[in-house]
């Protein structure tokens, strides 16, 4: 009965997740048609790896039905199950013992970039989006991170310095790094 | 002010973090220096692009591997136990005893597979060539082996939506079954003895079971 009326597009996420919570499988498949793509998406971008995006789309979509009973609207569903989709991936560079760079502002790598980048004074091709997948997954884990999270996903550098556990000045510092690598590995490629 | 500092005061200038007075000397900066200014326009460039990329699609056999997940999880505690309690608990629980035929039946084999081992490196030269097809085909075989392919078949259409993790498992246990049975199918061939033909049969249930097994996890 629920599930022939939770598949309408027309239902709100949050009546969906009210019965996908009490065990209607047709509203949480509605729930995984809709944002599925969005949660696959953000874990290839954030991991650079299809089969660990898979296997963590999965944990999502798990974890994200062990937990519907606890969502209560209070925020929007999808901003929910996003940040739900950024901890796991988080959780899982951590089982992973990847490091996250951490470097201070001053760091001397940024230097070295910054360097490159007045010294290649010609203009970088038109950015076609293939090119800029391949360029992002070639990132270090935690310039991936942030550039996927403020330039991709739109978070503010406060929401982004509460998940990875930085300063707001960190995750500034990483983000401009992440584009001043992404814009000299485009250059590169051209 | 310097191309280095503007530079790497860019990413703030462009995300509007600057205060103004920062922002003007920037601007005056950009307006005539062309190094400082095509960096700007490269990292615009860049922000507009990862605004702009596109979703990705996973296989379609996600949902089915979620779904399998969660039909897992949300079997009755009970059931669970039941379904848990697979090919490799079993294995690991149980206790074998044996009493002394099986133990004189057990050193009979390890006998012949010695004599056989000795034969084999004596005669390394000689073009020793098994033909499978004179081999001794046990009366109850031929239907479990047909079992056994059925299952197979089966298997390889559901497995595709099986958790990696299980498949490997599975794929190691189906492995090492094969090994062990392709070793006792050779022995077979030179010895007609009754508890070789037991062990033979075992090894042809132990894979059914594991297939049966593993089959259930789709339901």
């Amino acid at each position: 009965m629920v599930g022939a009326t939770t598949t309408n597009i027309a239902v709100p996420d949050f009546d969906l997740t009210q019965a996908a919570a009490s065990g209607d499988m047709a509203a949480f498949e509605t729930l995984y048609e809709r944002h599925y793509r969005r949660v696959y998406s953000l874990c290839l971008r954030m991991l650079a790896n299809a089969t660990e995006a898979e296997d963590l789309t999965q944990e999502v979509f798990v974890q994200l039905f062990r937990k519907l009973g606890s969502f209560r609207g209070e925020s929007q569903f999808t901003t929910w199950l996003h940040r739900l989709t950024v901890n796991q991936v988080l959780m899982h560079f951590r089982k992973k013992g990847v490091k996250l760079e951490k470097t201070t502002e001053e760091g001397d790598e940024l230097n070295d970039i910054v360097q490159t980048g007045t010294e290649r004074p010609s203009s970088m091709p038109v950015v076609d989006r293939i090119a800029l997948d391949d360029a992002i997954a070639q990132l270090p884990p935690g310039y991936r991170s942030v550039f996927v999270l403020h330039d991709v996903e739109g978070y503010e550098h406060e929401e982004i310095g509460k998940l990875l556990g930085c300063s707001v000045g960190t995750s500034k510092s990483q983000l401009h790094k992440a584009r001043m690598k992404l814009r000299m590995l485009l250059t590169k490629k051209a | 002010m310097e191309c280095r500092v503007v530079v790497s005061s860019l990413s703030d200038y462009l995300d509007g973090s600057l205060a103004t007075q920062e922002i003007q000397s920037i601007e005056t900066h950009l307006a005539h220096c062309h190094p400082c200014h095509t960096v700007k326009a490269d990292i615009s460039q860049i922000c507009l692009a990862a605004k702009e990329l596109p979703l990705r699609t996973p296989p379609r056999a996600l949902w089915a591997r979620i779904q399998n997940e969660i039909e897992f999880e949300t079997v009755a505690p009970g059931k669970r136990e039941e379904k848990k309690d697979s090919w490799w608990k079993r294995m690991s629980e149980r206790r074998f005893t044996f009493n002394l035929p099986q133990l004189a039946g057990a050193s009979a084999l390890a006998f012949s597979l010695m004599v056989f081992g000795m034969y084999h490196a004596l005669h390394q030269d000689s073009t020793i060539t098994r033909d499978t097809s004179t081999s001794v085909v046990l009366p109850m075989e031929t239907e479990i082996q047909s079992k056994i392919q059925q299952k197979a078949i089966n298997i390889n259409t559901r497995r595709q939506a099986w958790n990696p993790e299980i498949r490997t498992v599975y794929d190691n246990h189906l492995q090492r079954i094969d090994n062990s049975l392709n070793r006792a199918r050779q022995t077979f061939v030179t010895t007609h003895d009754q508890d070789q033909q037991k062990m033979l049969m075992d090894l042809y249930n132990e894979k059914l079971q594991l297939m049966e097994d593993f089959e259930r996890i789709e339901k």
